[in-house]
């Protein structure tokens, strides 16, 4: 299969980061369109897909903050138009 | 490859899975976007404040304003999905819609703002985006706190008057909801460090407690 909704997209670890989101989201948000608790299940799949993809983005942007690898100097650089300081580099490595 | 590049990458497979179950708007996709625009600020502001280095508060409130994209997104994407299930009443008219979506997007912001002041600590450790850490930041922390709570008391009133202005239904399952919600211990109080609690020197601070 070569569509996106067959491609692998998901941890366990994004689907449990999520699960605390998706009871307070169904609490809150889904009494406003009348909709009953029972019916979340009608909607469950692309709820909790769409809520565990964005954890597992969430996840790869904390790691490269607290590894300091990847984009983080590269980023900074080209949102400040120059060079990160090495300081910084070396400090957000520590983390 | 850069970060930015690789969460855009993974950002549109959830667009393209959105789209091939014909679920993807316009609106989900300026969320989305709004959410690649958050974990860039994101990393930013932190790296900038692990060093002890100056923030900007244009850059700070962009980010704040953006933080909780995720639930703007759930919030279309449940719409989307109701306005196709035909065993569902239709959603409401798209002037009620965007009204509920202002309210709820400032809802999100006291919620998001309250959550920063009980982690404070947790996320100067964990080097977390932070409004009372960024706030501290911009003002130093005599000031931060105290900016911080112009910050609440102004968008509680703007909060107030966009739930006033809503239809009674809505109000009604706010209340219900807000009446559940702060059954939970301390939920009804803003509750901030106090100025000796405010960490003047994250770098210090982190050596002495991020391992522990």
């Amino acid at each position: 299969m070569t569509s996106a909704s067959h491609a692998p997209a998901i941890s366990l670890h994004a689907l449990q980061r999520c699960r605390t989101t998706l009871e307070d989201f169904t609490a809150s948000y889904l009494p406003l369109y009348g909709v009953l608790k029972n019916d979340f299940w009608r909607y469950f799949d692309i709820l909790a897909y769409v809520s565990a993809s964005l954890y597992e983005l969430d996840e790869l942007n904390e790691q490269s903050i607290t590894a300091g690898r990847g984009g983080v100097e590269a980023d900074f650089a080209s949102l400040t138009g120059g060079c990160a300081p090495l300081q910084l580099q070396l400090v957000v490595c520590c983390f | 490859m850069l970060l930015l590049t690789r969460l855009a990458a993974r950002m549109d497979v959830l667009k393209q899975a959105l789209r091939e179950q014909s679920l993807l708007t316009a609106r989900i996709e300026q969320e989305l976007d709004c959410g690649l625009r958050y974990w860039q600020l994101e990393r930013l502001l932190c790296t900038r404040l692990a060093v002890n280095g100056s923030v900007d508060v244009d850059d700070v409130m962009s980010c704040h304003r953006d933080k909780s994209f995720d639930y703007r997104t759930l919030h279309c994407v449940l719409q989307a999905l109701l306005s196709r299930d035909t065993q569902h009443a239709q959603p409401a008219e798209p002037a009620e819609l965007d009204a509920l979506s202002r309210f709820l997007q400032l809802d999100e912001r006291l919620v998001d703002i309250g959550d920063d002041c009980t982690d404070y600590e947790d996320d100067c450790c964990a080097n977390s985006f932070n409004m009372l850490r960024c706030f501290i930041g911009l003002y130093g922390v005599d000031q931060g706190p105290l900016r911080l709570i112009e910050l609440i008391s102004s968008l509680e009133a703007e909060h107030a008057a966009a739930l006033n202005a809503l239809p009674e239904r809505y109000r009604r399952v706010f209340w219900a909801r807000h009446i559940e919600a702060a059954s939970q211990p301390r939920s009804e109080k803003w509750v901030l460090p106090s100025r000796l609690f405010a960490i003047a020197d994250e770098p210090a601070f982190r050596a002495q407690f991020a391992s522990g």
